[in-house]
């Protein structure tokens, strides 16, 4: 038992002294150079962000497209009117001479 | 936050910076993971990994810890994802060799590892006491190396594994016991 002890402590103790591990001397070298410069921090674009904003502004355009088709037929429309009205009155009164 | 001045030059990317940087860490972190991981090929190609990492990674380096400190970081996390990649690896070996995969299959070597450092009449006991540190759970395992094999103050171990100081002693008990009781296993196998 006694040894079985001594044995265990023994063991447990044999890393006592231990001198560090030296490496390969050549390691620096051995490293890919690419590796040795840091990357080039590039901005990433946040294509969510962007593809939104261009959604965003596309929709503006559209609205206004349609905005002015419809302000420009309603124009029209109401121009059409108005030339009708204007005619009726007029062969309501008469031809008129100046 | 004020860096030093190899700190500045590392992070402007200056070579020579580098080049003195993996002359003054190289063996530390070489020891460390070889502790960790006990095959020497391993261990070089994980102190390769560290330093370029460390290159990559120096403009986020925040000062909060020694420069010494976070490379040892950089080694321990890298040893153990080496670590873990390979038990994962030995897993799915046993799956590929049931399958006729066999260049899948991680040969597990049941080769004993002896420390270059160890003085020779420690050669034969240490391989043994390496062995059963290899069964050691993760946290108890890096503890134990960065103090044995290292040389590190518990305090200085608190700060590569960020827990407290009982923490770390609280680990170098555990290990101590898990280590006495696997000793004494073994003991009873084959010194009997």
């Amino acid at each position: 038992m006694k040894d079985k002890e001594t044995w265990i402590e023994d063991t447990l103790h044999s890393l006592d002294g231990v001198r560090r591990a030296t490496c390969n001397p050549d390691i620096f070298e051995e490293i890919p150079a690419e590796s040795i410069h840091p990357p080039i921090e590039t901005v990433q674009a946040n294509r969510p962000f962007y593809w939104s904003v261009a959604a965003g502004i596309a929709v503006l355009i559209a609205l206004n497209i349609f905005g002015m088709l419809y302000h420009h037929r309603a124009n029209n429309h109401s121009g059409n009117v108005s030339s009708s009205l204007s005619a009726d009155y007029l062969s309501y009164l008469g031809p008129i001479k100046l | 936050m004020v860096f030093s001045a190899e700190i500045i030059k590392l992070r402007a990317g200056d070579e020579q910076a580098f080049r003195e940087l993996v002359n003054q860490y190289r063996d530390r972190v070489f020891n460390t993971a070889l502790g960790l991981l006990q095959h020497h090929e391993n261990a070089e190609d994980i102190t390769q990994e560290v330093f370029v990492e460390v290159f990559r990674s120096i403009a986020r380096f925040r000062g909060d810890c020694s420069l010494s400190t976070w490379i040892y970081r950089i080694t321990v996390q890298k040893a153990l994802e080496h670590i873990r990649k390979s038990m994962r690896m030995k897993r799915s070996g046993v799956i590929f060799s049931l399958f006729g995969r066999e260049d899948q299959v991680n040969v597990s070597t049941d080769t004993p590892f002896y420390h270059p450092g160890i003085q020779l009449e420690n050669k034969e006991r240490s391989a043994i006491l390496f062995k059963s540190i290899a069964l050691l759970p993760v946290n108890q395992r890096t503890a134990f190396i960065l103090h044995k094999v290292e040389g590190l103050s518990h305090t200085e171990i608190a700060e590569i594994m960020t827990v407290s100081v009982s923490s770390v002693e609280s680990l170098m008990v555990r290990a101590l016991r898990k280590l006495r009781e696997l000793l004494s296993d073994y003991y009873e196998k084959n010194e009997r």
